[in-house]
């Protein structure tokens, strides 16, 4: 059980602690959860939506979401795990709410249209999980750093400029690298016979 | 929405199911330190190297500058002869082999540049032996320029003898320098990057945090990352180098 050090102002818990609060249907799991995570959560949502009443609402939804989740779920990473999660619901709610205007999911899909094979029924694909398998192979056959890039940009939904001054390198570099990563994931699906 | 956009949203959508062991190490991805810094450096070393030879033939050639001893006095002909310089620099190019330790460094003016200095050379820029081989010499980079700035807010000029190997001398430059060097920046014959190993290395901290190369010529990439993926820079024209010569000459501050 934290003590009230640990939950006190000031204090960042650690995951696991944060995680055991979850599983004793402690509310301070919501507090400690926004407290560490939820600007990053607000930023993701925020980036996709690109409205802070949104934002808002999406970041209170995934700490409701993750309450029904965990337990049974124990994440190892609860960062990664609220992000999937408020990723998910603002996509949902761009679906619903936004789909006729043009937003931050526009941008990045006109980006990811590269990695896109014609002809492809990539829904098709979504649906049966073999696209995430593929991502996520993908990805563990890039370097640290691109891989780093490459999640940084389309999961988190970083600005260049963010990612360039967090891995050391230009907007440019960085505007490169993605270019290429996107070219070799259109390649790597299409050599994959995935579609 | 086209298709095509319709598929690259689910292709986004599906990047929310990448693992979490990768969403988590790009979450707490930093680029290590040393690397921003290390970089710029080596290069530095190396562009310093090849000015600071053509500084030391001028200076020889006026016969009042010792090897041995340091920057004695200012030269006093800035004669260039093209075959005479190259002759030199290739000589010193085999004979500067410094062994820096850094508990040796002698600190003499710019306390807190070579404190700052010897912080990073504590962590792990010493374990590189790539980098103690080209280097040759050990400063600070962009984080440690931006703290010059902070602290000092003054323009500087940093040399350092390849000769002695650790000593390090410093000392501000008045405005009046100040504005012969930077009306004479950036002028001169491009040159390639596979300068020889020299006499001395001479940088130029600009109070904005940018530093001025060895070849003299300002540039922003001396600050960032991506500076010196460098394309040719510039030896500048005999009347900057005896400019520079003469500040070299002058006792260091402390």
């Amino acid at each position: 059980m934290p003590t009230d050090r640990e939950v006190g102002t000031g204090y960042i818990m650690d995951d696991s602690k944060i995680v055991d609060l979850f599983f004793d249907r402690d509310e301070r799991a919501i507090s400690e959860s926004d407290r560490k995570y939820g600007r990053m959560l607000s930023s993701i949502s925020f980036s996709l939506l690109g409205s802070s009443e949104d934002a808002e609402e999406c970041v209170n939804d995934t700490y409701l979401d993750a309450w029904g989740a965990i337990p049974p779920a124990r994440p190892l990473h609860l960062g990664a795990f609220l992000s999937k999660i408020v990723r998910r619901i603002s996509i949902d709610r761009y679906r619903h709410k936004h789909r006729e205007k043009r937003g931050g999911i526009e941008e990045l899909c006109e980006e990811l249209s590269d990695a896109i094979p014609s002809g492809v029924s990539v829904y098709d694909e979504y649906e049966n999980g073999r696209l995430k398998d593929a991502l996520n192979e993908f990805l563990s056959l890039q370097d640290k750093e691109k891989r780093v890039v490459f999640v940084l940009r389309y999961f988190y939904l970083k600005p260049v400029g963010e990612i360039a001054i967090r891995v050391g390198a230009s907007e440019s570099k960085v505007k490169t690298m993605l270019h290429r990563m996107r070219e070799s994931l259109k390649t790597f699906l299409e050599r994959r016979d995935l579609f | 929405m086209s298709d095509k956009k319709r598929k690259s949203e689910y292709l986004l959508s599906e990047i929310g199911g990448i693992d979490e062991s990768i969403l988590a190490e790009a979450e707490s991805y930093r680029k290590k330190r040393s690397p921003m810094w290390l970089k710029p450096l080596v290069a530095v070393a190396c562009a310093c190297l090849f000015v600071a030879g053509v500084l030391t033939t001028v200076l020889n050639k006026g016969g009042v500058f010792d090897n041995n001893v340091g920057m004695e006095a200012a030269p006093e002909s800035n004669d260039m002869i093209e075959g005479d310089k190259n002759e030199a620099n290739v000589d010193k190019a085999t004979e500067a082999t410094p062994d820096f330790e850094p508990e040796e460094v002698r600190k003499i003016g710019f306390d807190a540049l070579l404190s700052l200095q010897t912080e990073y050379i504590d962590g792990d820029s010493l374990t590189d032996e790539g980098t103690r081989e080209q280097g040759k010499t050990y400063v600070v980079g962009y984080d440690s320029f931006e703290a010059v700035r902070r602290e000092y807010g003054e323009t500087y000029i940093l040399w350092r003898h390849v000769d002695g190997g650790k000593l390090f001398m410093s000392r501000a430059l008045d405005n009046d320098e100040v504005e012969a060097i930077n009306k004479r920046l950036g002028i001169g014959r491009a040159v390639g990057t596979d300068s020889p190993m020299l006499e001395f290395n001479v940088w130029i901290l600009r109070g904005d945090g940018s530093v001025i190369s060895p070849y003299l010529i300002g540039s922003g990439g001396n600050i960032g990352s991506t500076l010196f993926d460098y394309e040719a820079e510039i030896i500048p024209q005999e009347e900057l180098i005896e400019i520079i010569g003469e500040i070299l000459a002058d006792k260091p501050q402390n």
